[in-house]
């Protein structure tokens, strides 16, 4: 298993243990689809890699959230990874937090 | 044989001749595997982690349309990655065995996330064409009965277009 979940009661925290956010590992990404909660964080710490196929993945949780009106965050991006997801716009649809701002999203929603 | 993956390293030591070719089978598989060449070649050459980050995407999306799009995943077709150091550039090339036209997958722009998330489409199109044009110097791409030829140009002297050291938040 490559992705391990925290759950409170309107949040969801997905940490990717996986390296690489490729087409390898996009299908095992795209299913925590149904493990979103109000506030879904996705935690990067361990992502050396990431490219449009694992892009695409991620893209599924946005429409995902939209869908239900959930909001989904990313905390622990390199800035490579920061200066990427800005190249594509995915930034608007899924913020980066800071590490109090993750705090303060967890406890509001706990 | 299809599932051999070939590498070489040719020609004279030195910044204006070494030459390394990667050849793999059309399986997602072994796009890592030329991932952790490109960058065993960018650690060789001296690149800052920025610019390292960069080629290793262009390099993984490149590899990935030449098995996708390119040989449609027929894993009997192969995908050849070479790296060539030519005076102050890196030049990399990604050949695959496909046919048809694929010059126009180029220069299409920013491909639109909006548009996926209002008319459900299922990927933006072009979303790995546009990354590359937008971490490399230059892209040339050409056609003909053999397959495409996805050359992107690396200029030696340049530390990441963007000069972010990378760092996590």
């Amino acid at each position: 298993m490559s992705i391990t979940i925290e759950q409170g009661p309107r949040y969801t925290l997905i940490h990717i243990l996986n390296d690489s956010v490729d087409a390898l590992s996009a299908k095992e990404i795209e299913q925590v689809r149904s493990q979103m909660r109000d506030v879904t964080v996705l935690d990067f710490a361990r992502v050396m890699f990431i490219n449009s196929a694992g892009i695409s993945a991620l893209l599924k949780l946005v429409i995902e959230a939209r869908k239900h009106g959930q909001h989904l965050y990313a905390v622990n991006v390199t800035a490579h990874h920061r200066k990427v997801f800005e190249m594509v716009d995915l930034l608007r649809y899924m913020p980066i937090l800071d590490e109090e701002e993750y705090k303060a999203k967890i406890s509001e929603a706990a | 044989m299809s599932d051999t993956v070939v590498i070489r390293r040719s020609g004279q030591a030195g910044p204006t001749s070494e030459v390394v070719d990667i050849s793999i089978p059309s399986d997602q598989v072994f796009e890592r595997l030329v991932r952790d060449g490109a960058v065993a070649v960018a650690r060789w050459l001296g690149f800052s982690e920025e610019r390292l980050a960069d080629m290793q995407l262009a390099v993984s999306e490149a590899v990935n349309n030449a098995i996708e799009h390119g040989n449609k995943n027929d894993a009997h077709s192969r995908v050849g990655v070479r790296f060539i150091v030519r005076n102050d550039r890196l030049a990399v090339q990604v050949v695959d065995q496909g046919t048809g036209l694929a010059a126009s997958q180029l220069t299409e722009g920013r491909p639109s996330i909006q548009n996926k998330l209002d008319n459900g489409e299922e990927s933006p199109r072009g979303l790995g064409i546009y990354l590359i044009e937008q971490l490399v110097d230059d892209v040339e791409l050409q056609s003909d009965e053999q397959g495409h030829s996805f050359i992107m140009w690396f200029n030696l002297t340049t530390q990441g277009k963007e000069g972010v050291d990378e760092h996590h938040d």
